[in-house]
C-alpha cells in the first residue's frame, strides 16, 4: 500500500524527505516563536492543518489510484506554513479552507507532488485573503491570551504592511519591536531574527539555493531605497519594508519551493530579482496590504522561461567556443 | 462479439455528442467566458444560456441551409449580425424579467454574437449542408452547455452568496466570496471538466472490463486459448480506478494477488 520510491523532481543524494525534513525543523521553531506570542492556539492551528492536509492526501491519493507515501512531507510543509502566514485569530475554517485549496485545487489536480505548477502555500492564502480579507488582515495583539477554540472576539490590530500602504510610519518609529516581533502581524512572520536565522540553517544545509532568498530580499531592499512609500529616510524605508508583512518568510519558504521555481544557479538569481520588482510593484499598487502570494503565483507562471533562458544562452556560449577552437 | 459493450457505447457517444460526451464547454472549449465570468448566479447562467440557445439554433438551422452558397469571408460576419439582431429584442424582454441580472452580466450578453460556439458550429454545418442533422447537433450541444452553465451558476451562487436563484438558503452559512470572481469561474469550470473526464474514463474502463470478463467466459465455454493477461495490466495505476477489482486468470489468481 505504501510506496518507497522519491518523488519525481529530486534527481541527486538528496530526497525529498530530507529536504522536507529540514523545513519542518525550522518551522517547528517559528512555531515555538508563535507559541511565545500568541499562546498554544499557534501550535493547534498548525496540528488542525496538518490533520486536513492529511485528509486531503489521502482523498486526493484514493482518486489518482496512486499509493500514499510516508516518504513525502511536502504537504506537512504546505500545511504548516499556511497558518504561519495568517493571524493567530483566524478560525479553523478559514485554515481549512486555504490548505484544501492548496492541496485539492494547486497541487493534486496538476500531478502532486513535484509536478504542480504553482505553489501551494501561496495558492491557498491568496485564495482565502480574496475570500475573508477582513478575517486575515486583522491581528491580534501579541503576548494577549487569545483562546484555543472558538471565535476570537477581542480587539484587532492593522499590519505594518497596513499601515505603510496607507501613508503612516508602523510601530510609531520604533523599529525595535518590528524585529522582536512585538508588533501585529503574521503569526509567523514578525520575528525576524528567528525567520533569518532559519534561513542560515536552511542555506548551511543546502536544503535552499541562497541565490534566491538573497536576491529576493536585495531586489525589495533597493526598491525600498529608491521608491520609500512614506516620507521617512531610504534607509528606514528600507528596514519597515522588509520586516513588514511576511516578506522574508515568503521569501524563505515559498520562493525557494524546488518545485516551482528554476533549477539553475544564474536562472534563480535572476528569477529572484524578477519576484522581487513584482512583490514591491504588487505592495504599491495592489488592492491588498501584503500580495506577496500574488506576485508568487505571477512568478511561478513564468519560473520555466528563466531555465530555457540560461539554457540557450549556455547554448550559444558552448556553440561559440567550439567554433573557437 | 468482442468488446460489444464498448463499441456501443462508442456509437452512443459519437451519436449523442455534445450531451455525454464533446461538450462544448468542458471538451471543446467554447464559450469559455460566458461560463467563466457570466455565471455569478443561476439567473444569470439562466440568461446566458437563453441567450446562447436563442441565437444559435436559427443560426446553425441557416448555415445549414445556405451555408453552402456563401463565399468563406463572408459567413462570419454574417451570422454574427443576424446573431445580433436576435439578441437586441431578446435583451429587451429578458431585462423586463431579470433587470438586475441582466445589468450585472453587462457587456456578456451582446457579445453573444461573436461567441465561438455559434461560430465553431455554424462553420461546421455550412460544410455538410444537412438541415436536420445540423437541428439535432445544436439541440445536445446547447443541452450540453445548459447543464454546465446552470451547474456552474448554482454552485458559484449557493458557495458564494448562500443563496439559489436568489432565495436565500440558511443551512449555507459558510460562504467563499472568491467564488463570485472570474478567478472562482475558473476553477469550478476547470474543476467540473475534471470530473467529466474522470467518470468518462471510469464508465469506458468498467465497459471494458465488463466485455473482457464476457470474452473470457465464451472462450472458457469453447475450451479455446484464453488470453495470458488483462490488456490494462501494463498501463499506468492512474488509469485503472482504484474502486474497480482486476478478474482473476483461467487459471485461478496469480500469485501475489
Amino acid at each position: 500500500m505504501l510506496k518507497t520510491y522519491n518523488p519525481p523532481h529530486i534527481r541527486g543524494r538528496d530526497s525529498n524527505k530530507t529536504m522536507m525534513d529540514d523545513v519542518l525543523i525550522v518551522l517547528a521553531a517559528i512555531y515555538l516563536m508563535a507559541c511565545y506570542y500568541y499562546g498554544a492556539r499557534a501550535a493547534v492551528l498548525g496540528l488542525f492543518s496538518l490533520l486536513v492536509a492529511i485528509l486531503c492526501d489521502i482523498v486526493c491519493k484514493l482518486l489518482m489510484g496512486e499509493q500514499l507515501s510516508l516518504r513525502d512531507h511536502s504537504s506537512a510543509v504546505t500545511a504548516l506554513l499556511i497558518p504561519l502566514l495568517l493571524p493567530a485569530s483566524v478560525s479553523y475554517t478559514t485554515v481549512a479552507t486555504a490548505v484544501v485549496f492548496a492541496l485539492v485545487v494547486v497541487k493534486y489536480p496538476f500531478g502532486g507532488v513535484g509536478n504542480n505548477l504553482f505553489n501551494p502555500a501561496a495558492g491557498g492564502i491568496a485564495f482565502v485573503c480574496i475570500c475573508f480579507p477582513r478575517e486575515v488582515f486583522g491581528y491580534p495583539t501579541p503576548l494577549e491570551p487569545i483562546e484555543i477554540f472558538g471565535k476570537f472576539e477581542g480587539r484587532l490590530l492593522y499590519s505594518a504592511a497596513y499601515t505603510l500602504k496607507a501613508g503612516g510610519i508602523p510601530t510609531g518609529g520604533d523599529f525595535m519591536e518590528m524585529l522582536l516581533g512585538n508588533v501585529a502581524g503574521p503569526m509567523g512572520a514578525t520575528n525576524a531574527l528567528v525567520v533569518c536565522a532559519c534561513l542560515l540553517y536552511l542555506i548551511v544545509r543546502r536544503t535552499v539555493h541562497w541565490q534566491a532568498p538573497v536576491c529576493f530580499l536585495l531586489t525589495c531592499a533597493l526598491y525600498a531605497y529608491l521608491f520609500p512609500r512614506v516620507a521617512i529616510s531610504s534607509w528606514l524605508s528600507v528596514m519597515y519594508e522588509l520586516f513588514s508583512g511576511y516578506l522574508i518568510l515568503g521569501a524563505i519558504f515559498m520562493l525557494t519551493d524546488p518545485v516551482t521555481s528554476p533549477k539553475r544557479a544564474i536562472a534563480t538569481a535572476l528569477y529572484a530579482v524578477f519576484a522581487g520588482g513584482v512583490t514591491m510593484l504588487f505592495r504599491q499598487f495592489g488592492g491588498f496590504e501584503e500580495s506577496f502570494a500574488f506576485s508568487l503565483l505571477l512568478c511561478n507562471a513564468v519560473a520555466p522561461v528563466f531555465d530555457y533562458l540560461e539554457e540557450r544562452i549556455r547554448h550559444q556560449i558552448r556553440r561559440r567556443q567550439r567554433a573557437k577552437i | 462479439m468482442y468488446l460489444n459493450k464498448i463499441r456501443q457505447h462508442s456509437r452512443r457517444v459519437h451519436r449523442f455528442s455534445g450531451l455525454l460526451t464533446g461538450n462544448p464547454v468542458l471538451s471543446l472549449g467554447l464559450a469559455l467566458p460566458f461560463a467563466i465570468a457570466s455565471t455569478v448566479s443561476l439567473q444569470a447562467a439562466f440568461c446566458i444560456f437563453v441567450g446562447i440557445a436563442a441565437v444559435t439554433l436559427p443560426m446553425m438551422l441557416l448555415s445549414a441551409l445556405a451555408g453552402r452558397f456563401l463565399p468563406a469571408w463572408l459567413r462570419f460576419p454574417l451570422f454574427s449580425l443576424c446573431a445580433a439582431g436576435l439578441l437586441i429584442p431578446l435583451e429587451s424582454f429578458l431585462t423586463g424579467l431579470f433587470p438586475v441580472v441582466l445589468n450585472s452580466i453587462g457587456l456578456y450578453f451582446p457579445i453573444i454574437a461573436v461567441n465561438t460556439l455559434l461560430l465553431f458550429h455554424c462553420e461546421k454545418e455550412a460544410e455538410r449542408g444537412r438541415p436536420l442533422q445540423a437541428l439535432l447537433h445544436a439541440l445536445l450541444q446547447l443541452s450540453g452547455l445548459a447543464v454546465v452553465l446552470l451547474l456552474c451558476g448554482a454552485i458559484r451562487e449557493a458557495f458564494g452568496n448562500g443563496s439559489l436563484w436568489g432565495i436565500s438558503l440558511p443551512f449555507l452559512s459558510y460562504r467563499l466570496g472568491g467564488l463570485l470572481i472570474p478567478f472562482g469561474g475558473c476553477i469550478v469550470a476547470a474543476m467540473l471538466a475534471a470530473a467529466a473526464r474522470y467518470l468518462g474514463r471510469l464508465l469506458r474502463i468498467s465497459l471494458y472490463r465488463s466485455d473482457l470478463k464476457k470474452y473470457t467466459q465464451t472462450l472458457f465455454e469453447a475450451n479455446e486459448q484464453l488470453p495470458e493477461e488483462d490488456l490494462l495490466a501494463g498501463l499506468p495505476t492512474a488509469v485503472n480506478p482504484a474502486g474497480l477489482q482486476k478478474q482473476p486468470g483461467p487459471n485461478g489468481p496469480k500469485k501475489g494477488e
